[in-house]
């Protein structure tokens, strides 16, 4: 596509819309969050019982409990909030993170493959995983909440864009 | 390089498991030392057991026997042909693989000669692609001759002003001209080692070793009463410096020994090594980006060295040795090299821009907020004497404001310039057509300030290091770089 000049690209790129992830994904966060908050509240308690802590017994647990539910109904909310992507004339266009924001842009040209992953947690909810590669070390991007059609698609759709030179 | 679909070009090389029964295996067998260089390092500890007094030897002889015959076998069994445009390894000892390589992945192709392949006079050749964690594929045994060979077929590039010359008839096998790049002198190579990142690591040996054989050290420094005397305190710290040096410059020899870097204008060639020698080969296309590394002990002498980025260089101590293009010069030199190197005059005089001064303000509340700390540790752990820690008040302002002296961007033409660190600062120069991708990066404490960091992502080695960045940009600024550097120009 050399025909368009670089301000149509620009103004192509500026229209995409930014995509929000499904909203399914929060359910997945919050399971997720809900399997790794459990087991320190059940060793806090146990401590808290067993062993004891300068404190009257059941404060530490109560404290604990209320900070990771929190944490755990919290965090996934703003992560979903904050999630966007994008799909630029020339490029992926991605932001996430809620205490650290990246946004990141990976030109098609560059991408060497496209996967999508679907885990236990993901079939569960219906979802799937996008997962896009360059030659730059590790994984360049990561769109984790997709409904598992869509993600089909959009593989689909950035494996059918026409190559570039991808040499390294 | 043009890939057939998204998903066929990687992974870069090809596994396959043969069947057992399969089609014979064809190809051109190692050379017969790999036999003795296998055995090398199962038969070296036995010799030592040997030597150290314990003669079991029928259960000695029945090792020995096992791992020759071992090797008998997996030499066998092992084959590798040039098949088109790709390299065919196929080994295993009970299950057989199949690797094929093509030529147009490989990023970098180096020769090693380690004592065990010195003793029979063959050669190691190694092949590096992108991706993966370790070296794709390894011919260990090669005569000399062949090895040559091979590497110049592996890396057959044909640049476009050679390309006539083939044409004109001129045999491929016909030797470019090489030109040296960079040379290191013996006190070049002792002045590394002096003021190298070795001398910490060894320092931390030392230190540990000390720890342990503390007595034992005591025992060799009778009159120091080691309990308590400050004197002997000090002595031994002034002994675990020297030996750190020592260590640290044995090293350095050993690694760099007849250090040279020459270029034929398609082909970087680093050779070194004094007991390990080593020859690496990377084509200048396959160079993704370079780095000007000083560190604080070099900084005042204006002291540099110089390592490359080339993409799928497995980690570790022995890829970080070979990513030196120059393991010390003058910084003139070092900025003349990264010119050659990357085809771009005029690098040596960009001048950085520093980043915006609440960058500094960042640092500096960094630092206060760090002796802040410290000192209330202090109080609570030492009572009054912890407001000694303040006293560390002035080398942490004195850091954080070299950290900021120490941050920097510019731009060249095509080329971007990243300069970071404090302790070894950094200044990377990368071509935008290298560029991967781009990720801006912002913590809230950055938002704060509206700065923001970017990450120049492009296809490396697994470093220690990381990608390249412009730490604590201006916000705006950062997003405008977002959206144009990967733009296609």
């Amino acid at each position: 596509m050399p025909d368009r000049t670089y301000a149509t690209r620009m103004e192509e790129s500026a229209a995409a819309p930014l995509l929000p992830l499904d909203p399914g994904v929060r359910r997945l966060w919050w399971t997720t969050a809900a399997l790794t908050a459990l087991p320190i509240i059940v060793a806090v308690l146990l401590v808290d019982v067993f062993i004891g802590v300068p404190l009257p017994t059941g404060v530490l647990p109560v404290v604990v409990t209320i900070a990771a539910v929190a944490v755990a109904w919290g965090l996934p909310v703003l992560r979903f909030k904050r999630w966007r992507y994008a799909l630029r004339a020339d490029d992926l266009w991605l932001r996430r993170g809620v205490l650290w924001t990246t946004t990141s842009v990976i030109p098609y040209a560059r991408l060497q493959f496209v996967d999508t992953k679907q885990g236990p947690l993901d079939r569960l909810f219906g979802l799937a995983q996008l997962v896009v590669y360059t030659a730059a070390v590790g994984t360049s991007g990561h769109l984790p909440g997709l409904r598992a059609d869509a993600a089909e698609r959009l593989r689909e759709r950035l494996a059918d864009i026409e190559d570039d030179d991808v040499g390294v | 390089m043009r890939q057939s679909g998204s998903a066929s070009g990687w992974p870069t090389s090809r596994t396959t498991t043969l069947a057992s029964d399969g089609p014979q295996p064809s190809g051109e067998r190692l050379h017969p030392a790999a036999i003795g260089v296998w055995a090398f390092n199962t038969l070296g500890p036995l010799v030592v057991i040997l030597v150290a007094g314990r003669r079991d030897s029928p259960v000695i002889a029945a090792a020995a026997g096992i791992s020759i015959l071992v090797g008998v076998v997996r030499w066998l069994r092992f084959r590798w042909r040039v098949d088109g445009q790709a390299i065919v390894i196929e080994s295993g000892l009970l299950q057989r693989q199949r690797r094929v390589i093509p030529f147009d992945r490989i990023q970098a192709v180096e020769s090693v000669r380690k004592l065990r392949h010195r003793v029979f006079g063959v050669v190691e050749l190694r092949i590096e692609t992108v991706g993966g964690a370790s070296t794709e594929g390894k011919l260990e045994a090669l005569h000399p001759r062949d090895a040559e060979r091979l590497r110049r077929l592996l890396l057959r590039e044909t640049p476009a002003t050679s390309l006539e010359s083939q044409q004109a008839g001129e045999p491929v096998a016909a030797q470019p001209e090489q030109v040296v790049l960079a040379r290191l002198s013996l006190d070049r190579l002792v002045i590394a080692g002096l003021t190298g990142g070795r001398v910490g690591v060894a320092a931390a040996i030392f230190g540990v070793g000390q720890d342990f054989f503390g007595d034992r050290i005591g025992d060799l420094l009778p009159r120091i009463d080691l309990s308590g005397d400050l004197r002997g305190f000090f002595a031994l710290a002034a002994l675990v410096l020297a030996g750190a040096f020592l260590l640290s410059i044995a090293a350095t020899l050993l690694t760099y020994w007849n250090f040279t870097l020459t270029s034929d204008g398609v082909a970087l060639r680093v050779r070194r090594g004094l007991l390990e020698q080593r020859a690496d080969t990377i084509p200048l296309r396959r160079v993704q980006a370079l780095h000007v590394d000083e560190n604080l002990l070099r900084r005042p002498f204006r002291l540099a060295a110089v390592t490359v980025e080339v993409a799928g260089r497995s980690g570790g101590e022995e890829a970080q040795q070979s990513g030196y293009l120059l393991p010390l010069g003058t910084r003139a030199q070092a900025l003349r090299l990264v010119e050659q190197v990357l085809g771009h005059d005029g690098l040596a005089e960009v001048r950085l821009t520093p980043m915006p001064s609440r960058a500094r303000d960042r640092r500096l509340l960094r630092a206060a907020g760090l002796v802040a700390a410290a000192t209330a540790v202090g109080l609570v752990v030492q009572g009054w004497a912890g407001l000694l820690a303040l006293l560390l008040a002035a080398p942490a302002v004195a850091l954080a404001l070299a950290a900021y002296r120490c941050l920097g961007h510019g731009r060249s033409g095509d080329m971007l310039v990243a300069r970071a660190g404090v302790v070894v600062r950094r200044t990377s120069f990368v071509p935008r057509d290298r560029l991967q991708s781009l990720a801006l990066r912002q913590s809230v404490f950055q938002q704060r300030r509206r700065l923001a960091s970017l990450a120049l992502q492009i296809a490396r080695g697994r470093g220690a290091r990381g990608d390249p960045r412009f730490i604590d940009l201006d916000e705006r600024h950062a997003s405008g770089l977002l959206e144009t550097l990967t733009a296609p120009s």
